[in-house]
Parts: C-alpha cells; structure tokens; sequence
C-alpha cells in the first residue's frame, strides 16, 4: 500500500483518484440532500479539460487601498502619493507601488468595479470568502469546499484545499470531509498534527490495529467498512514520512525561499505553490502585513505594497518557470477598498462600494482591466459583487451545470444567483 | 470588616447550591401496558415475518451475550458497556436476563444523556443561540427533565408548539426561539420532524412533482402567523403576577445582593458598579424585556408579495388550514397556535404517530421502515404492514417512548446480527435484522470518556435557576448572573457545587476526572449532552460528524474522514485514554496476570473475547503486558473499525 501512489501514473492516478472517489469511498459524492430536486443526477463532469485546475487565493487583510494597487489615478485627481506607471501590457496601467507586477502584466488582469454591501471588517470578509451575506445560524462553505464537493477530490491523500494562516472556518454546511485543512504557521507546516510518538512505536500500533482489523472485516464485507479502511491507509500514508513532505518548505532552496519574502505571507505563498504542485486544489494566504493600518495614513504604503509587490510576481515567476502558470489561477482580493479621497492624517477610510481584485495565470485573459471605478475613483461600473468573483473563479475550474439545493432545501446557485465574469476569462 | 465580609461570602457561597442528582423515574408500566408491549413484540414480529416469508428470505443469526449487552448499552445508554457491567451481564443465569437488562438501561441516567442527544440534533439545539442572546440552557434543562420524568413524546411536542411566554417562565418557548425571524423555514422543519413530510420546496413556489402548493403552504404556516417571538415587554400581566415580580426586584436591594456581587468581582470598584449594572438588568427582565414567544392578533402571515399564481392574489389573507389529514376537533377559541399544536400531537394524527414511530424504528435498526425519515411516501414503503404496525403501538402505548423502545427491542429482527452487507438506499429492506450502524459522533465519544473517568455524569451543565426560584439576595444576583453572563458551566451533581466556568483557569484544583490538561492541550471529560452545543470546531465530536444544528434537520454524519482517523490515532482524548492516568489503564494496574490483563482490555473496548488467532498474537506481542504495551494494544483496538460499528 505504502508506494502505491507514488508508483502510478498521471492517467492510472486519475482513475483510481475517481473510483476511490465514486465507488470505494464515497466521500466525494456530495450528500443526497445538497444535489438537485431529483437527488439522482450524478454530478456533471466537465467533458472539456478546464483551463484552470488550481487556485491559489491571496487575501490581503484589513481592506487594500485599490487607488495605491490596481486601480491608480492620475496624480491630482484623487488623493495619495501614488501614481499610474505603464506595466507590459498597453492595456493596463498599474500603481507605481507595484513596479514588479507591471513586468509582468501580460500575464494578469484586473477587475476594477468589484462593490460590496458592508463596511465591517468581519462582515465583508465572510462575504469575500463564501459569496453570501452572514446570517446568524449558518455558515456556508468557501470556495475550495465547493470545488471539492463538483470536482470530487484532488488528490486521493492530501486535502484538496487548504487554508494557511487564515483560521479555521470548516466546512460550512458541508459534511467535515470538505473542510479545508487549515495551517496556522507556513513554516511548521503540519508538525503539530504528527504524532508525538516515535515513528517505531507507531508502526507497532498500526501494525497491530490491521491485525486485530481483520476478523471484523472479514465477517463484514460492507462498504461502509471498507471505507473505514481505506480511510485508515490514507491517514497511516497521510502521517507517514513522504506525506509530511509536502508540507515541509524546508526543502524548498533558500535563494527561493528569499524571493518569496521573508515573511509568513511569502512563506505561505511558497508552501501554496508546493502543495499545488503535489495535487491540492485550492489553497488561500493571507497577508501577514494587516492593510488597515491605512486609516493611520500613507506612511506604511511601502511596507504593505512591496509584501504584495514581491511576492506574488515571485509566485507568478515561480509558477511559471514550472510551467504551472497556465493551469493555476492567482487571484489578489480583499474584503473592501479604501477611500480614494485621504484624510487629514493622510489615511484612507473603508471603502466598501468600489474595490479591486487581480487575477493572473490559468483560465485568465492576461493584460487587460475589466469595469472602472468613475473618475473620483468611487463609483463602479459595472457592479460586480463577491458572488459574481466566484462564480468566475468556478467557471474556470469547469464547476458548471450543477444546481446545488441551499439549505433547508430552497433551490439556489453557488453564492446566491451570481454572474460570472466573461471578459475576462480566456 | 474584611474578616466578617469573607465571612459572610464563604456562607453566601455554600448556601446556594445547583440542584442534586435524582434518579430518573424507574421503568415500570403498568401490568395493562405490559400486556399491550407484548403483544406489539408479537404483530412487529408477524408483520416483518410476512415479508422475510414472501421474499424467501431468512433471519440473521442471532445475537451471544456480549453482542447482546454492547448492542443496547450503546442504544439505550449512549456508551458501550464497562468491563465490569459486561461481565456481570454475561454471567448472570436467569433466563430472562436480558429483559431485566432493558429495564434496568431504560430507567438509567445514561438514558436521559444519550436521548438529550437524539432530541438535540432533532431540533438544532445549540447553547447559543441568536447570537447568546438567548438562553437556551433553560430549554435544554427542561428538555432533559422531560426526558428525567418520561414525560410522553406527543405532549412533549404540544408543550413545545404552544409555548407562550418568557423563556425564564416557559422554557419550552426555546423551541420557538431558536428559528426566531425565519418562521417560514420553521414551518419547514416542524412538518419534516412531527410529519414527516418535506414541503420546503412549496414555501417559494408550487413544486411539479410534489403534492403541495404554495397557498397551501401559507395556509398551514397561517397558524403560526399570530406568532411573534421578541421582547415580552408588551404582553398583559395580571395583578398577581405584577407584585410577585415587584417582590422579586425588591430583593435586589438585600445586602447578600450586594455581598455575592462582590464575591465575585472582588473588586469593590468593580462590584459596585456591576451591582449597580446587575439591579438595572434585573428590572429590565422583571418588566418582560426578555426573549418571549407570543401571539399577537394584528400578526398574520400573507403571502408574499411576489405571489404568481391565479389562485389568490398576492399578499392575500389565508385562512389556516392543515397540510396533511383532517380537522381533529378541538376548541376553534383557543389561539391558532393552541389549535395547531392540539391537532399536531392528537393520537389521532397518524402522520404524526407515523413519524415518530418510523423514526424511533430506525434509530435501533439503523434504518426506517421507509426513507427519507423526513419525508414519507407511502408508496415507497416496502412493507406498509409493519409500519402501520408501529403507528398503532405508538399510540397504543400513548407515545410512552420507552416502553416503544422496551418493545423494539425485543422484536426477532433486532435480536439478530446486523446484515453483513451494506444495503443501497434505494433497495428495499425487509428487516432480517438491523443494518450495521456506525456509532454517533457521540456515542463514540461519551463510550471513550466512560473507559477515561468513572462516573462521567456526574458532571453536568446546570438548568439556570428559574425566576420562581429566586427568593433571596443571593439567588437573585445567581439568577441575574447567569442570564447576563451567559458562560459554559459546569456542576457537580453529586454536591450541587459548580466546579468549571467557562473561561476559568483550568489550571485550578478541578478533579481530575473532570478536566485533563497538558501544555496547551485540555479536554472536558464530561459526556456529549453537557459539553456545548454543538461541540466547538475542532472538538472530537465535530471531527466525528456530530450535527452543526444549523439548516437540516438530523445533520449528523457518520462518514469518516482524514481528519477525524488523526483525531482518534494522534488525538488528546486518545492520549488522555492510553495513559496512565485513566479509568481502564487503573483497572489493569490491579491485575497480576498478564493474559488477563489482554482480555480485560479486549472486553473494556470491543466488548468481546479475543479469538483463537488473536490470543496467539497477543502471546507474541504482549508477552509481558508492560506499560507501554498497555498502551499500545488500548491504541490498537480503538483504532479498529470494529470499535465504533455496531454489529
């Protein structure tokens, strides 16, 4: 069992990743009740290979100021020392902040005319991360869930999305197998999930564990615990040295290392681009610089743009010499904006009516700039909501044609009734 | 000074205590009841044999001792056996063993615990509800209790659907409050829990394929459209309840008041503002400023304004009428709430006694007569004898639901070992025996904090004190506190004493049988129905699928997952369990010889001996039965699927 995994190939991986999925386990299979009215429909797969197969969501905290970001204007018009510099693309003018992002600008995108319904932090968060409004009582899935739930698993041991340093939130109303697996520290990776137990101390207790496994088993050929097994062995592999791996960033060079940012934001975009690599679908990162330290004014700018700056066209650099870059899709966003007007401290407020979000990579049309704020940088056009980045995102993943039920049983479409935004999908 | 004001908190704190653990009331029917129980075990048992005939199917075999005892402790207690009650159990040689087993389980405190659970999970109980704003430890105390007093499941239910008042005078209003501003979505889950019909669909529009149309949806929610659930501020008191509430308040002027408010802020400072804080909340609750649920003859419910059908018109008035079956009589003057719930829980209603029954079926069968439990067809029942068979004993047996679970449980097809095969849920199932059920979430973990501290339930979460229970300074500050300050509490029950708050240093001289803490790691050993509802993320029982309690109803899972195995091999509670600090680990410490330590640790987890080739593997493994091959067998045999199915 040990190296069967790593033994198979792209294609015989694949098959046994869905018969694992659809017959042995059944824990892909999404429960009865979340499926469409009739409950029979299997899920759609995707007959075309969708252009994008991975996420990486990068999640600026505390509200980016999009006029010092992705959504410059020119000097005097609005307030702030920023100003629009030309990147590598015609098509796109980006913030002289982000000097290393405009090289590569043929490779990114970004939505101008983001708007959301509230100005308070946690609110606009949730709503960021699921598409839908917080309600008390309820708590919906975010997106690596979804995709989990229409794609099936990504990889038949590791999870298929995974949160560094951006809490716990579970699985939402989805049963605990499509709960993201959270990391809080990037660079102690999954050390505190391991046991504390030697290694030969536990392989006497497994061993023993399958021996006294078998009558039962063998007296009861039911599927229900075979998947109990099957779980076994994956979690047995999961703890086992080679499965640790992935998460260790360690291995990574340290040259690499230092182009990401020494910092838990950098770190965590490094051990993103691992696990994508090693078969994790979707992966978020937080920022560890905190952008709502805006309100107290400009001074910080530097701080905050240049962690957002290096890291992320690392990342793109790193994707791409890889040659992942046009199968993973980077996505830069936030809860709110900030206003465009400054303060008398040289701060900006919350600015939850017109905001931005870049996304770059697989399943993106690269150089252009989609809706625009108006011309004092408020007002945005046309008004593309949390829901409707979602949907854009699953679009890519190829998360199409399936009606999910929303709890308690109202028909209802992934963040409510969203439209997902064609332009700039390639 | 300083001495008499200690002097007078040590007297004020031990004079107050949390009520002390009775016994729930035995199991004894009537000899009228018993003769309808026996004859029940028989027509079930005719009716699923028709079947089995038909089908030319046989019985499973049947069940030895051991599996027998783990089987309905598990059922009806919540945890499997202790290596001693298994023992006693198999030894015994009177022939009617295991009835007197069902008796003894059916009147245990493990009963009340493990069917909290049940109800818990039925209706979305969490412990803070509408953001903490309302208490729902009242509700739950009282739910307990009507277990404690085998309160019969049909007056459960009209108790809950009539509820008028404050939470703090009428806790069974907690059912009411916990889908405070979704009343649709109320109605929803009411007819899918007591009726076992879903018209979820029909609350939006009429469904094609259902047999429910949105006007008659709003016509059966219209009983429910009087219903208001705020501040009960505005609802009439009479003059006799208005000075018992002035005296109440005026206790809060009492010189304990004062004195127990500082005894628990310590600071004068402090207390003397807080007292002052505490004596306005108190006024504020005493005038009705407190979560209420209440009818109000201006409310109504029309439709909505969207309304897109020719059969009324939109916003239209609708007069209230029933989803399912007929008009059961009753007074048309009491309120519609009154009404709906009279017609709700009359053993006349046989959707009603159908549901409950089904459900009870299904929870020692693992699986209903017809499924989805929440949604009944009868066209999709495979055997429309046996269930009407069980709505009959329901009410027969005037929803007394241990005496139906007395019942069940000594049926031929339970009595046999569960089927061997998994069966799809599309295929019909005829009953040669229950299905395999893995444990509950909290089966599996009020099983391990049993094999982890003796007496577990010892340890409870306490009912708050009621406004009628207030008589003196103290117990008005006890009162006000808790309603104000709404943290997890724990009280041990043997004492009446609270021995654990929330957000307590748990570092403090709490028992070790309580609490169990190491770096950064610490676990409740208390079972499920006290720890919070649900259990926090990250919580054994999450892992393990207990229900979130939030949108569907019956959301628990029992589906495994990388994660939840982590928890069971890596976990705390596993190394709390395999040290040797616990219950079993101390158990073994007094025998000398090692085989016998092997099998005591075999018949404490799987409840079994071990077979023929086990007990050569343990020659070879646990020659000596050292500690920490103690150890590793306890991880071993909790790590097998074995432990947490029923088979």
């Amino acid at each position: 069992m040990k190296d069967t995994f790593s033994n198979l190939d792209e294609s015989s991986r694949r098959s046994f990743l869905l018969h694992a999925a659809y017959s042995t386990l059944g824990v892909s299979l999404a429960p009865s009740y979340l499926l469409g009215a009739e409950n029979t429909e299997p899920l759609k797969k995707p007959t075309v290979k969708p252009p994008c197969e991975r996420v990486i969501f990068l999640y600026m905290k505390g509200g980016m100021s999009q006029a010092d970001t992705f959504d410059p204007k020119e000097k005097g018009t609005i307030g702030g020392k920023s100003k629009p510099i030309k990147t590598q693309s015609p098509d796109l003018l980006l913030s002289d902040q982000l000097p290393k992002l405009a090289q590569q600008a043929k490779d990114l995108s970004v939505i101008r005319s983001m708007t959301t319904k509230t100005g308070a932090h946690s609110q606009a968060r949730y709503v960021m991360h699921t598409g839908y409004r917080q309600k008390t009582g309820m708590t919906h899935p975010q997106l690596g869930s979804w995709a989990q739930m229409f794609l099936g698993k990504s990889h038949p041991v590791l999870p298929s999305s995974v949160l560094i340093a951006s809490g716990n939130p579970g699985p939402g109303f989805l049963p605990p197998d499509y709960s993201p697996m959270p990391i809080g520290n990037a660079s102690r990776g999954i050390k505190d999930l391991l046991p504390e137990i030697n290694q030969e101390q536990l392989n006497k207790r497994v061993r023993l564990a399958q021996k006294f496994s078998s009558a039962f088993s063998h007296y009861f050929p039911h599927d229900d615990v075979k998947a109990y097994s099957d779980f076994y062995n994956q979690t047995i592999k999961f703890m086992s040295g080679d499965m640790a791996e992935p998460f260790d960033i360690q291995k990574e060079p340290g040259n690499l290392r230092a182009q990401y940012g020494n910092h838990p934001f950098g770190q965590g975009a490094l051990l993103a681009r691992r696990l994508i690599e090693r078969g994790v679908r979707y992966i978020e990162v937080t920022s560890s610089q905190n952008w709502d330290s805006m309100h107290g004014g400009t001074n910080s700018l530097n701080r905050l743009s240049n962690e957002l700056d290096g890291t992320v066209s690392a990342l793109m650099n790193d994707l791409r010499n890889r040659d992942m870059l046009k199968s993973t899709m980077i996505v830069v966003t936030t809860e709110f904006g900030r206003t465009p007007k400054v303060k008398g401290n040289g701060g900006r407020d919350h600015h939850p009516n017109g905001f931005s979000a870049m996304l770059a990579g697989g399943g993106i049309k690269g150089g252009i700039a989609v809706g625009e704020t108006d011309a004092d940088g408020r007002d945005p056009f046309p008004e593309y909501e949390p829901k409707d980045l979602h949907a854009t995102i699953a679009t890519a993943l190829g998360m199409t044609g399936t009606k999910i039920r929303r709890l308690p049983g109202r028909p209802s479409f992934l963040g409510g009734k969203p439209k997902p935004i064609k332009e700039i999908l390639s | 000074m300083r001495t008499f004001l200690t002097l007078l908190f040590t007297i004020c704190l031990s004079g107050v205590a949390y009520s002390v653990r009775t016994p729930p009331a035995p199991f004894n029917p009537s000899k009228e009841k018993v003769a309808i129980m026996r004859v029940a075990v028989q027509r079930i048992n005719q009716a699923v044999e028709q079947k089995l005939i038909e089908k030319n199917l046989n019985y499973n075999s049947g069940l030895n001792d051991f599996l027998f005892a783990r089987r309905v402790y598990v059922d009806l207690t919540g945890t499997i056996p202790s290596y001693e009650e298994l023992v006693t159990f198999v030894n015994r040689s009177v022939s009617n063993k295991r009835t007197y087993l069902i008796n003894q389980l059916l009147a245990s405190e493990g009963y009340v615990s493990h069917n909290y659970n049940y109800f818990a999970d039925l209706l979305r109980i969490q412990t803070k509800m509408q953001g903490g704003k309302i208490n729902s430890a009242l509700f739950t105390g009282w739910l307990k209790d009507s277990i404690h007093q085998d309160k019969p499941y049909n007056r459960l239910v009209y108790e809950m659907v009539s509820a008028s008042g404050s939470i703090l005078e009428n806790p069974a209003t907690g059912y009411l409050l916990r889908d405070k501003d979704m009343k649709l979505d109320h109605v929803a889950f009411m007819t899918k829990i007591f009726l076992a019909k879903d018209i979820a669909c029909a609350q939006c529009h009429d469904h094609p394929s259902e047999e429910w149309t949105q006007k008659e949806y709003y016509a059966f929610a219209s009983y429910l459209g009087e219903l208001e659930i705020g501040s009960g501020k505005n609802i009439k008191k009479s003059k006799k309840q208005k000075s018992m509430l002035a005296e109440k308040e005026k206790l809060t002027n009492h010189p304990t008041f004062r004195s127990a408010v500082r005894s628990k802020y310590k600071k004068f400072s402090v207390a003397d503002k807080k007292t002052k804080e505490l004596k306005a909340e108190f006024k504020d609750i005493t005038s009705g400023n407190h979560p209420s649920a209440f009818d109000n003859a201006k409310s109504n419910l029309p439709l909505p304004e969207d309304y897109q059908y020719d059969d009324a018109k939109p916003g239209e008035l609708l007069k209230p009428s029933f989803i399912v079956g007929r008009s059961l009589g009753g007074s048309t003057k009491k309120s519609k709430r009154e009404q709906l719930a009279y017609w709700l829980a009359h053993p006349d209603n046989g959707w009603f006694s159908l549901a409950i029954a089904n459900r009870m079926w299904a929870r020692y069968m693992g699986r209903g007569v017809v499924e989805p439990l929440h949604d009944v067809k009868m066209k999709n029942c495979p055997n429309p004898a046996l269930l009407k068979t069980l709505a009959e004993v329901m009410v027969a047996l005037d929803f007394d639901l241990r005496a139906f679970s007395w019942v069940i449980l000594h049926t031929n097809a339970y009595n046999r070992l569960a089927s061997r095969k998994k069966i799809d849920e599309k295929e019909d199932y005829l009953f040669p025996g229950p299905i395999l059920r893995r444990m509950s979430a909290e089966q599996i973990w009020d099983s391990l904090v049993t094999l982890m501290v003796k007496d577990p339930l010892r340890y409870r979460q306490p009912s708050p004190i009621s406004l009628a229970e207030v008589n003196d300074g103290w117990s008005a500050f006890h009162f006000v506190d808790n309603l104000t300050d709404e943290k997890y509490r724990l009280v041990d029950s043997s004492t009446g004493n609270l021995v654990l708050t929330e957000g307590d240093d748990y570092t403090a001289s709490y028992e070790q049988t309580l609490m169990t803490k190491k770096g950064k790691k610490s676990i409740i050993l208390a079972r499920a129905s006290e720890l919070p509802q649900p259990a926090p993320a990250g919580h054994f029982l999450q892992k393990f699928g207990q229900s979130e309690r939030l949108f569907v109803v019956g959301a628990s899972s029992k589906v495994g997952s990388v994660p939840q195995l982590m928890e069971l091999m890596n976990g705390f509670p596993t190394e709390v369990l395999t040290g040797k600090d616990s219950l079993l680990f101390q158990k073994l410490q007094s025998i000398a010889d090692p085989r016998k330590k092997a099998e005591v640790v075999f018949l404490s987890i799987l409840n079994r001996k071990p077979t023929e080739d086990e007990k050569e593997l343990l020659l070879q493994e646990m020659e000596n039965s050292t500690s920490e091959e103690l150890s590793d067998l306890i991880w071993a045999l909790l790590n097998t699927p074995e432990f947490f199915f029923i088979k």
